[in-house]
């Protein structure tokens, strides 16, 4: 029957120019791209988002004009009485579909795999699947849903109802309708969350994609289409089915509540929130600014104030479990016993939710911002804590697609009271007005060298500048532990060093280089004129499509976005990371000199 | 065996059929009825395309809630092709939708084909056939898959003489083994082949008679009379129709009420359907 289909739509003339011109749309779309002469793999991936508008309001009309012919030749009356007849027949007009689709995803395979080959030096099995993966999700998907929409709308009689219809969801699949919603909504977080069901052709294909980590909210986003496609499906099996339909589309109803009630989690929320808007693509780095910019106006600068330790941590157990937030259980050790306080240092995104002392007894705590101070009952006696905490950090995500936790980051308890950020105060020329003004995250991990048994429970290879003693399960000395994880993550052994890498950051070793070859060169002068040997990079790119200045020069391994000779010898030097480029009078206007001359 | 049991349709408030109680065995069958009188409700309840209201169908002992597996072969009053495919591709289309074997599919086709007269236009596309040549097809796609039940409703719509000779010569063979029941308001059609006649009015069976016994109620109630006498019976009547005859023009009159007016005519079966649709 999917032959004699097939054979039908060939000689539908409307149907098969629509397609032709579709295809022809992509092919030329695509064309440039693969025949590149620079090769991205985060662009190809997110290239192909740009087809979804256009591709919904194709499938949907295309959808509703292969479903209604048969309404329309008076052929469905005895399809109808044929056992199963309408569901066999309309499943091949569905097969039909799947197979433009499969051609369409055939094509984007091809357009990544000649980027990938163009990019990484070949074509990588690793990132073919991921890309599918993503492709398969973000627009056939959302193909798909065109198309049950189509073939339900098909059901309605009268074609400028069904048209009208049809007009009217494309509207509200719009972004121009999200965009006005959004404006109407203001700051209703939930009402926007509500309408982001209605984003599924509005992927944020114009803003700069997360090169880590693309497609962050593919889990929500799986949830919201499938929640779309599973509510089109319950009409359809409402209406097409002659036998049992009561109950097959309870079941699709009732998947459909589910869908919505797990889209509706406080989870999906702030993940979609992040990803669905073009203002909130930056909105993890805006929140942790407002958060801290909040906290030194209520405490003042930092200069006012010091850091408080009075114990340090021996040893590190911690098992941390990865999903959609973090969840730790963490094991501290601590060298003096007879504190009567002890204050804890942990970014303010994870709640803790018990503290435990060796005994297994429950000890109070209390957490304000990023400090946690436990007072004992019975002081003098412990050794050991028990912390279980839970959370999710916007900025350094850690969930079942990606994980960033770098060693200043403080996602394990760091001992003593510290302030986990930078600020400066902002003077206004020569008036007496100042203000205190956030500047980045304190880029120092614990201090001092510790004993850490780390094991994450997650799906995704982890990297750590730590031995890996089995899979995701590290341990050994250091002043601080970076985990990182991602399907593009990859360790590359250079000049003796271990360097690890997103392969899909077209600009990962890009600076100042042109080539690949350039670039291991520039990477093995800095190692070598370094002499970095023994020690793990981790050379991080762009996130959220910011350019992350943030590093960590830890004992035995650094963070970096590109080599920094300068900067890691101040610090050798100093000790000290080197925040700012703190420039002298003279050197001002030595750099203004240029300036200067060229007025007068 | 084809039992109806108290059968009733309601679109809303409307109820289309009411209490229908019929038997069905083997052989032809005629449904008869004015236009609005059920008759497309019954058949489409009939092949599960409605679902009753209330009552029961039983196909061979076995109800048709519970799923019958009786092959059924339904030609619909209004039907069409995909204007796209060929005579041929259709019926193999028909053929896949009604689990035809893939090793029989091109010999039935020709069969039913031949059999409606059909043959020459198997490579013609939907759009070009005529209106009788889609109703031709129509019939051949009801009998592809060996139906043991046919449901025709209006078949000879839109044919010309000749094929409705033929479309009877079909039917008349398929009655000896299979249930067929042919709904139209063609009387004519009725009369050459069906063994019986089920007469359905206002949604409900009026009567199910063979054509002999229909004949035989309109017994003594058929008249002929001039133009203008007719005022002159005394009690109800009914003109049936008008012709002319030597210059004169005459009713044809069905009443009880015998006068000097009116002429014995010998009655047919469209006056034993009249009589009963008009309760004469």
């Amino acid at each position: 029957m999917f032959f004699l289909k097939c054979k039908q739509f060939f000689k539908s003339p409307v149907l098969v120019l629509a397609t032709v011109l579709y295809f022809t749309w992509i092919i030329k779309k695509l064309l440039p791209g693969m025949i590149p002469e620079e090769g991205s793999v985060a662009d190809a991936m997110t290239f192909p988002l740009v087809f979804i508008p256009v591709s919904f309001v194709f499938f949907m009309f295309f959808s509703y004009a292969l479903f209604s012919r048969e309404g329309k030749s008076k052929v469905n009356e005895v399809i109808l009485t044929c056992r199963n007849g309408k569901v066999r027949s309309c499943f091949c007009d569905l097969c039909l579909i799947l197979f433009i689709n499969a051609f369409i995803l055939l094509l984007f395979i091809l357009f990544l795999g000649l980027q990938c080959d163009k990019a990484l030096g070949s074509v990588q099995m690793d990132v073919l699947w991921f890309g599918i993966r993503c492709y398969l999700i973000h627009i056939i998907l959302v193909n798909i849903f065109a198309s049950l929409t189509g073939m339900a709308v098909s059901l309605i009689k009268n074609e400028i109802k069904a048209f009208a219809v049809m007009i009217l969801l494309c509207c509200c699949f719009s972004q121009f309708f999200l965009e006005s919603f959004y404006r109407l909504t203001g700051d209703h977080l939930d009402l926007q969350h509500m309408m982001d069901l209605f984003g599924l052709t509005t992927r944020m294909y114009h803003a700069t994609a997360d090169y880590d980590y693309i497609f962050s909210v593919e889990s929500v986003d799986l949830q919201r289409i499938l929640f779309w496609i599973f509510l089109v499906l319950t009409i359809l099996a409402y209406h097409l089915l002659q036998r049992k339909k009561r109950f097959f589309a309870s079941c699709c109803g009732a998947v459909t509540v589910l869908l919505l009630v797990l889209y509706m989690l406080p989870n999906g929320a702030s993940y979609i929130n992040i990803d669905m808007n073009a203002e909130n693509i930056s909105d993890a780095y805006d929140e942790e600014d407002r958060y801290y910019t909040t906290h030194t106006e209520q405490t003042g600068s930092l200069e006012h104030h010091e850091s408080e330790e009075d114990f340090k941590i021996t040893k590190y157990v911690a098992d941390i479990h990865v999903n959609r937030i973090l969840k730790a259980d963490v094991e501290v050790y601590v060298d003096k016993p007879e504190l009567e306080t002890y204050m804890f240092s942990l970014r303010h995104e994870y709640r803790v939710t018990s503290v435990e002392d060796e005994r297994g007894e429950q000890l109070n705590y209390r957490q304000e911002g990023d400090w946690i101070t436990l007072q004992p009952e019975d002081a003098g006696k412990h050794s050991k804590f028990v912390f279980h905490y839970q959370g999710a950090s916007k900025k350094f995500y850690s969930t079942s697609q990606a994980v960033r936790l770098p060693a200043y980051l403080a996602y394990l308890p760091f001992s003593g009271k510290r302030y986990l950020f930078l600020d400066f105060v902002q003077k206004y020329g020569e008036q007496d007005v100042s203000q205190v003004l956030y500047d980045g995250p304190l880029l120092e991990g614990p201090g001092y060298k510790t004993e850490y048994d780390i094991t994450v429970d997650s799906s995704l290879k982890l990297y750590s500048n730590l031995p890996e003693i089995e899979s995701n399960h590290f341990h050994g000395i250091s002043d601080g532990v970076t985990l990182m994880a991602n399907t593009f993550l990859n360790a590359e052994e250079i000049s003796g060093v271990r360097v690890v890498h997103s392969k899909a950051d077209p600009r990962y070793f890009l600076h100042n280089a042109e080539t690949d070859d350039d670039m291991r060169k520039m990477w093995r002068s800095f190692i070598v004129e370094n002499d970095l040997q023994g020690k793990t990079i981790f050379a991080l790119g762009v996130v959220h499509g910011l350019d992350d200045n943030y590093r960590y020069f830890g004992e035995d391994h650094l963070v970096l976005m590109a080599p920094c000779t300068d900067q890691y010898q101040t610090f050798l030097k100093t000790g000290k990371h080197p925040y700012y480029e703190e420039l002298t009078e003279e050197e001002i206007l030595k750099d203004l000199e240029p300036l200067n001359n060229i007025t007068e | 065996m084809i039992e109806i049991k108290h059968l009733c349709k309601n679109f809303g408030r409307k109820k289309v059929l009411k209490n229908i109680n019929c038997e069905l065995s083997e052989g032809i069958y005629g449904l008869l009825g004015p236009n609005g009188s059920g008759k497309t409700t019954l058949l489409r309840c009939l092949t599960n395309l409605y679902p009753l209201t209330s009552g029961e169908i039983w196909i061979n002992g076995i109800s048709s809630k519970r799923g019958s597996k009786l092959r059924i072969g339904y030609l619909p009053q209004f039907f069409g092709l995909y204007k796209e495919l060929t005579v041929k591709d259709s019926m193999r289309l028909f053929c896949n939708l009604k689990k035809v074997k893939g090793s029989d599919e091109k010999e039935i086709i020709e069969e039913c084909l031949e059999a409606v007269n059909m043959s020459q236009y198997q490579d013609v596309s939907g759009r070009k056939l005529s209106g009788g040549m889609i109703r031709r097809v129509g019939i051949a796609q009801a009998l592809i898959h060996e139906p043991k039940l046919v449901l025709f409703d209006e078949p000879t719509a839109g044919l010309d003489p000749e094929e409705r000779m033929h479309f009877k010569k079909v039917i008349s063979q398929l009655g000896k083994k299979e249930t067929v029941l042919i709904s139209t308001h063609i009387v004519e059609d009725i009369e050459a082949s069906c063994d019986r006649v089920i007469v359905m009015n206002h949604g409900e069976i009026c009567c199910v008679l063979s054509c002999k016994e229909l004949v035989g109620i309109a017994e003594g109630k058929v008249y002929a009379c001039k133009k203008g006498d007719e005022q002159q019976i005394p009690g109800k009547y009914f003109i049936e129709k008008q012709y002319e005859e030597d210059g004169e023009i005459y009713y044809r009159i069905l009443t009880n009420e015998a006068c000097e007016v009116l002429t014995p005519v010998s009655p047919v079966l469209e006056d034993g359907y009249m009589c009963v649709i008009k309760e004469i």
